[in-house]
């Protein structure tokens, strides 16, 4: 890519660079700019990761779909970064991602590293999910980490934790509900030998059906690769429920504080609340 | 207060988290595996393009962090090492060389933490020696293990360790065995042989280990592993004499440590003189010189030291060795893989294992026929290896054909004298450690060169006569036996058993030799008498004065004891004794094949069993005090000392251990030294000085502060008000100008000389 070749590595980190990448960019984007620009989500300084949130933005999906892996090994990279305004800023790309117009995008990502992603969230906002709270104790142990989301004025932490709030919302519903496409649901219909075929059935739109069988998986410790087997909701569910009471704990002390943050909270909880009582119901 | 607000401190760089970890290891678990996921999501990035990771820096601060912190969450971090061991395992290739380092320290550094075991880590670095293919990581890895080992066994040796480092480098051996995997082979021998030096390992099977690299097909390793047997002891010595010197602090100058090396070269050059030339009071008088000279600096040298076995002695089968040796490396079907010189080499080593163990490889001395020829290149080493290869054991048939040839080669009238003397030289060699090698017409076709004109042609003869006239003065003719020689065989001849060398009949030491002098000495004295009678009532107290030797007293003896022109006869005696004792043996054969001899003279008979019979009295009555051992030491010193003196009785019972030095061959160099061997000794005397400037020198020694570093680092405020400070304020700007442009030229110069 002639492009790149023009500009090296270092200068890329100026937005402007990035600016006039942005401007030119062809039609068929290749590896090569991906793996130099999602470095780059990591970068300490605000304007080069605003300025590759747009030009990530301005690339067509179609040819971003084969490089969600690696951009989302880098947000999660940046969810738990060590400096804060990496970690705020990696909301946004994930929120990126989840909006993408190719539906298969965002099911990548909530697809093969569910669990990551959750812990990075809980790293992000400052909850427990490891160890769930006793259930007697009426204020949650992460009450105070809302502190922790970011050192700036109340306003700006509150901007912050909404945008992370957003993600995580759109995260869990993306993957706790069943929207099914027109195209699928035929298919359900199709020769129903059973209710409860379809399930083991390869989903048609996993990129990776058999990642949960970890064949090119490498090394024994695969405790946080991004790949587990969550390809559907059921599994995806099993792997919540151990962090849900965190989560829940967490969500509460935020709908306490009431305004948009607190709101948001609602809105979550009762969409948790919605999907506990459906599987509940299911089993 | 403050303690709460440490505690709500958010660390903003990794630094900061682990000092706040240390202290607080259970608040900050949090930080820690927020820390931990992000690692791990680093190692998947890392994992995708291993060659073009994007922040290595990060990552590398972030890999040591958590080597740091990872003892206080053992549980969480259980699979940090196996992680770190896979990352270098897989793309040690394509690693960052600083990240692969830092993987390497971090895994150091867990092991000094005590997260994995020194086994496990040798595991995991070992492999990566020999399949990295920077030259830097190797020689990291390789300094590494060193430091590992040597820390291990620093105290007390570590042999489960040891033993599965062992067992690592000879699988390494064994599966490097072929042409092509040479430098695999070879990084275990070097690792061995600087183990071996630093006496970190000194066992029998790291010899073994280097036998293997001695017996691999590829010519590099067997060279190193010949190499280590031949010099690694020298080397460890010189290690080893280096680190005590370092120890107790080094202010002896140079000139007492070459004093130090050129001590025994002296007397033994005294010994030899005065084995050859004419016996002269003032020769003796030097010899006692220098003998007490030596015995002095002995003294200061006696410090602890370990027992070492050369790797020599440590072989297992040795006889195994050198035939497998011989067979692969220097026999005719082995093709000629080797270079001459290496060959060389190969010979020296398989002499030496010849000589030290008394081995039969008969297939060496044929070999060696081949080779000794005056024409040949470098063919004193290998007449030094014939004479190390040869020892009382091997039978006179096999050896008489290689002295014939060297005979017929090197001593004839045709040749050089140089070329003589190394061919006698060589002979005496072969003979001192096998008498038996050679017919008596032609040694003393030989011993005729006492006349040649050429005086290192001369000497060698002379010596071949000295050593005949010591071993067997029968074979030598009437003219060359000499006085003692002579009337010993009289003697003998007269007791009717003169006695004969006979192939594969050993001096064997029965009892502590010259314990008869002590006894005749006790009688001398009376003090059989006394013990006899009082032994109950003195006991306690001779005892008490006997164990504990005054070592003022010994010393005030030893300026004492030589008194060697008074007692001569008193000496011969004695030295019949000394033979006596010594072939026993042969004696006792002989007796068994001529009995009627014994018959009529039964006398010397009865005489030596009296002898015999006191010793084993004085052995079986008497417990013998240091004081008596000083005493007997004094007694055999003497007795050793007269045998030097006249005609030398030195026995050699240790001289086929000895190594032969090619130079010593060619005899003592005569005439003007050649312009190359003029700048030889000129850079030799040069090797250790130092030239510069000395004044560097003296600045380099530690020293104490001087004024001018005291004036510089003195407080600016006490300096303040100074005329010297002041001075320079109020100066005019002329004068500033002056002092300005003068430093500035000062400068230029300084620059300009370098």
């Amino acid at each position: 890519m002639d492009l790149l070749l023009d500009l090296k590595i270092p200068s890329l980190t100026e937005p402007e660079a990035l600016a006039y990448l942005q401007a030119h960019l062809p039609e068929e984007v290749d590896s090569s700019l991906f793996t130099s620009i999602s470095p780059l989500i990591l970068d300490p300084t605000s304007t080069v990761r605003s300025a590759v949130l747009s030009l990530v933005r301005a690339i067509p999906s179609s040819s971003l779909a084969p490089h969600v892996h690696l951009i989302s090994l880098y947000i999660h990279s940046g969810m738990t970064h060590l400096a804060p305004d990496i970690r705020a800023d990696s909301s946004k790309f994930l929120l990126f991602v989840l909006k993408a117009e190719d539906a298969d995008i965002p099911m990548q990502l909530v697809s093969r590293s569910w669990e990551k992603t959750l812990h990075c969230f809980g790293s992000l906002l400052g909850w427990d999910l490891a160890s769930p709270p006793p259930p007697g104790s009426s204020i949650p142990a992460g009450s105070g980490n809302w502190n922790k989301v970011g050192n700036a004025t109340s306003i700006d932490r509150i901007a912050k934790a909404a945008g992370h709030l957003d993600a995580l919302s759109l995260f869990l519903r993306l993957g706790l509900s069943e929207n099914l496409t027109p195209e699928m649901q035929a298919q359900r219909k199709v020769p129903v030998y059973h209710a409860d075929t379809y399930k083991h059935l390869i989903p048609r739109n996993a990129t990776t059906p058999y990642a949960r069988l970890g064949l090119f998986v490498e090394g024994k410790g695969r405790r946080w690769t991004a790949v587990s087997s969550t390809e559907d909701i059921g599994a995806r569910y099993q792997l919540l429920k151990s962090m849900l009471p965190g989560i829940l704990a967490g969500l509460d002390s935020g709908r306490r504080q009431g305004g948009e943050i607190g709101r948001k909270c609602k809105h979550l909880i009762d969409f948790l609340d919605k999907v506990n009582s459906e599987t509940e119901k299911l089993q | 207060m403050p303690k709460r607000r440490r505690a709500a401190l958010l660390p903003s760089n990794i630094a900061l988290l682990q000092n706040l970890i240390r202290r607080d290891p259970g608040s900050y678990k949090e930080e820690f595996l927020v820390q931990y996921r992000h690692y791990a999501t680093q190692k998947e990035i890392l994992a995708t393009n291993p060659g073009g990771f994007h922040d290595t820096e990060a990552f590398l601060d972030q890999i040591g962090f958590i080597a740091q912190v990872c003892t206080c969450y053992p549980n969480e971090t259980k699979e940090y090492p196996e992680d770190l061991a896979d990352l270098l395992r897989k793309h040690h290739t394509v690693l960052p060389v600083e990240l692969r380092e830092k993987i390497v320290q971090s895994l150091v550094l867990l092991r000094n933490r005590g997260s994995i075991t020194s086994e496990r880590l040798i595991q995991i670095i070992f492999p990566l020696l020999t399949t990295t293919n920077s030259k830097t990581f190797r020689k990291d890895i390789y300094a590494t293990l060193v430091r590992l080992l040597k820390h291990a066994n620093r105290n007390t040796k570590a042999p489960k360790l040891n033993r599965t480092v062992q067992t690592l480098l000879f699988t390494l051996l064994e599966s490097s065995d072929g042409a092509a995997a040479a430098p695999d082979g070879l990084w275990a021998a070097k690792l061995t042989r600087e183990l071996w030096r630093r006496s970190i390992w000194d066992d029998p099977r790291t010899v073994e280990i280097m036998k293997q690299a001695a017996l691999h097909g590829n010519t590099k390793v067997a060279i190193a592993g010949v190499s280590f047997f031949l010099g690694v002891d020298r080397e460890r010595e010189k290690a080893e004499r280096k680190k005590r010197g370092l120890v107790d602090e080094d202010n002896s100058s140079y000139a007492s440590s070459d004093d130090d090396e050129g001590d025994k070269p002296q007397v033994a050059g005294i010994k030899h003189r005065i084995g050859v030339n004419k016996k002269t009071g003032k020769r003796a008088r030097k010899l006692e010189a220098a003998m007490r000279a030596m015995k002095k600096k002995g003294k200061g040298a006696a410090l602890p030291t370990q027992l070492n076995f050369s790797a020599i002695h440590l072989l297992h089968d040795p006889q195994g060795f050198a035939e497998r040796l011989f067979g692969q490396t220097l026999s005719r079907g082995s093709g000629n893989k080797f270079t001459l010189d290496q060959r060389i080499q190969v010979l020296n080593l398989v002499s030496r294992l010849i000589g030290v163990h008394k081995l039969s490889v008969l297939g060496v001395y044929s070999y060696l026929l081949k080779y000794l020829t005056p024409k040949q290149r470098n063919v004193t080493q290998f007449m030094a290896a014939t004479a190390q290869a040869s020892h009382d054991l091997v039978p006179p048939d096999v050896l008489s054909p290689v002295i014939r040839k060297i005979a017929d080669e090197f001593v004839s009238d045709g040749v050089s004298a140089e070329v003589a003397a190394a061919g006698l030289n060589t002979i005496r060699e072969i003979l001192t450690r096998n008498p038996l090698a050679i017919e008596a017409d032609l040694l003393q076709d030989l011993t005729a060169y006492k006349g040649s004109k050429s005086k290192s042609v001369m000497m060698a003869a002379r010596s071949l006569i000295g050593l005949y006239r010591e071993v067997a003065p029968e074979m030598l003719s009437r003219k060359d036996r000499g006085k003692i020689a002579s009337m010993e065989m009289s003697a003998t001849a007269a007791a009717g058993q003169a006695k004969k060398l006979q192939y594969g009949v050993e001096n064997i030491v029965v009892g502590i030799p010259g314990l008869e002098l002590l006894e005749q000495w006790r009688k001398e004295q009376g003090l059989d008498k006394d013990d006899e009678e009082d032994a109950a009532t003195k006991e306690a107290e001779d005892d008490d004065d006997a164990w504990n030797i005054d070592i003022s007293d010994s010393e005030a003896s030893e300026g004492g004891w030589i008194d060697v022109e008074s007692d001569i006869e008193y000496n011969v005696s004695d030295d019949e004794a000394g033979i006596q004792e010594h072939h026993a043996d042969s004696e006792d054969d002989d007796d068994d094949s001529d009995n009627e001899e014994n018959a009529e003279e039964k006398q010397p008979e009865a005489k030596r069993v009296k002898t015999e019979g006191a010793v084993q009295t004085l052995m079986a009555t008497k417990i013998l005090t240091p004081a008596d051992f000083q005493k007997l030491e004094e007694l055999r010193t003497k007795a050793g000392l007269d045998k030097i003196l006249h005609g030398g009785k030195a026995a050699a019972t240790t001289q086929h251990e000895d190594t032969v030095d090619a130079t010593s061959l060619l005899g003592p160099k005569t005439g003007k030294a050649n312009k190359m061997e003029r700048m030889a000794a000129v850079m030799e005397g040069r090797e250790d000085r130092q030239f510069g400037p000395k004044k560097s020198k003296k600045d380099n020694q530690p020293h104490s502060t001087t004024n001018k570093e005291k004036a510089r680092k003195k407080n600016f405020i006490m300096m303040i008000h100074k005329r010297d400070v002041q001075g320079k304020n109020k100066k005019s700007l002329r004068d500033k100008q002056k002092v300005l442009r003068a430093h500035i030229e000062k400068q230029k110069k300084s620059k300009g000389k370098r």
